[in-house]
């Protein structure tokens, strides 16, 4: 497979299918960091597109000293940062709503993780655990377990260090272990 | 180590983190003889379990297309059209000054309207400086006392005489003037001053003996030089 540093070298020479072609290889991992961040599907492919369109108006401010997936993946937080910041009353007119459907659903039942026979009620869930996060904890939880990045990586892409990383990991699986508990046995 | 740095350890163990190897045995040990810490850790691994085995979001699938078209009208804006298109490129770029105040004062004025006024600024702008290099009038005359007396001192006719204008003196003082002035007798000349300041035919007031016409040319040339020094004198003083 050719690296993507090839493409961007074609796409700084002005040959616009080259970044298409980066945009069909990254595409769907954008989507992925940008719906656990913001919530919605819509919200999602909107940031999704800002994010290549950044990519390209500035793609030769690229200067090759990581991966072109780690540098896209700070455009797309960045950008879904701005996102959050214009829709902080829509994010939490959207909690209150899961809550309560949460709330009436399964109020009074304990699932272990193996009974959620439902996956879109599971990813729901889920997904309303981490929108009630902090932002940085959910930068950190989505890139962590949702895209699968190492601990370098993301602190290359949040530009912070390893153990602040680390320490906001740590807050976020604590918080989400007190939303999503009551959604599995705990051990007698 | 207690619970609550075992817990703190936990989701570092948990992460698979390289963490330091001592603390990850002395975690263990412990969590061997605490059960609340190993209700905590199971609790963690099922959050963690959850969070890694759901499914990633799946885009729609005319996200990738949607972008790409995008892309293409980016790059169609930036590509270089023909001479308008580079025209107008230099004509935004020269009007860039005035966008950029336009832009502190906060008017959004149309592109074009921009271009127009930096157009029309540098205009005028060249026509001032041509006008100022190339159609400068002549300086105008000095005013005042000192461009009086220039235009007097043109006037004044040299006579034979020490002081005083004879009548005529306002004359042009030529050479052929003097001349004839010279030839005149003096005895003319008594009967044009007893005229001029009115007085009968008694003269009162006598002229000096003809003098040969080289010692009066010379008096005249050093009075001409003498009422000249004098006037230049008036002038700077002036």
């Amino acid at each position: 497979m050719i690296p993507d540093d090839v493409y961007v070298h074609k796409t700084v020479e002005g040959d616009a299918d080259a970044f298409n072609e980066l945009v069909t290889r990254h595409h769907a991992k954008i989507y992925g960091l940008a719906y656990r961040m913001l919530g919605t599907a819509d919200d999602a492919a909107d940031a999704t597109q800002e994010t290549f369109y950044e990519a390209y108006k500035s793609i030769k401010s690229f200067q090759f000293q990581s991966q072109f997936g780690t540098w896209l993946y700070r455009i797309g937080i960045n950008t879904c940062q701005q996102y959050l910041r214009k829709a902080r009353s829509r994010e939490r007119t959207l909690t209150a709503y899961t809550d309560e459907v949460a709330v009436r659903g399964v109020a009074s039942d304990k699932y272990s993780p193996e009974r959620l026979a439902l996956k879109a009620e599971q990813k729901q869930i889920v997904q309303d655990a981490i929108n009630r996060l902090p932002p940085k904890q959910r930068e950190v939880v989505t890139l962590f377990y949702m895209q699968h990045l190492k601990y370098r990586e993301i602190a290359e892409v949040l530009d912070c260090s390893e153990g602040t990383v680390a320490s906001r990991l740590n807050q976020a699986l604590k918080n989400l272990k007190k939303k999503l508990s009551k959604y599995y046995h705990s051990p007698e | 180590m207690n619970c609550e740095q075992t817990r703190e350890n936990l989701v570092l163990h948990r992460c698979g983190t390289d963490g330091s190897r001592e603390a990850q045995i002395t975690a263990l040990r412990h969590l061997r003889t605490c059960t609340a810490c190993q209700v905590e850790y199971e609790a963690l691994w099922h959050t963690a379990t959850v969070l890694e085995n759901v499914e990633a979001p799946v885009p729609p699938p005319g996200l990738a297309a949607q972008i790409q078209q995008g892309i293409q009208q980016l790059h169609q804006q930036r590509k270089p059209r023909g001479v308008a298109s580079r025209l107008q490129r230099g004509l935004t770029q020269i009007a860039n000054p005035l966008a950029w105040c336009f832009d502190r004062l906060q008017l959004d004025l149309p592109p074009q309207f921009v271009n127009a006024a930096a157009l029309l600024f540098y205009v005028l702008a060249s026509a001032f400086f041509v006008k100022l290099a190339f159609f400068a009038g002549a300086p105008e005359p000095e005013l005042g006392l000192t461009a009086m007396e220039e235009s007097r001192l043109r006037h004044v006719r040299m006579s034979r005489a020490s002081w005083g204008m004879l009548k005529g003196a306002d004359k042009a003082h030529t050479a052929a003037a003097q001349k004839s002035e010279r030839a005149e007798k003096p005895a003319d000349t008594a009967q044009r001053v007893n005229q001029f300041f009115g007085l009968d035919t008694v003269n009162l007031w006598i002229p000096r003996a003809v003098e040969t016409s080289d010692t009066l040319q010379h008096e005249v040339q050093t009075a001409d030089q003498k009422l000249t020094v004098f006037w230049n004198h008036i002038k700077t003083s002036l």
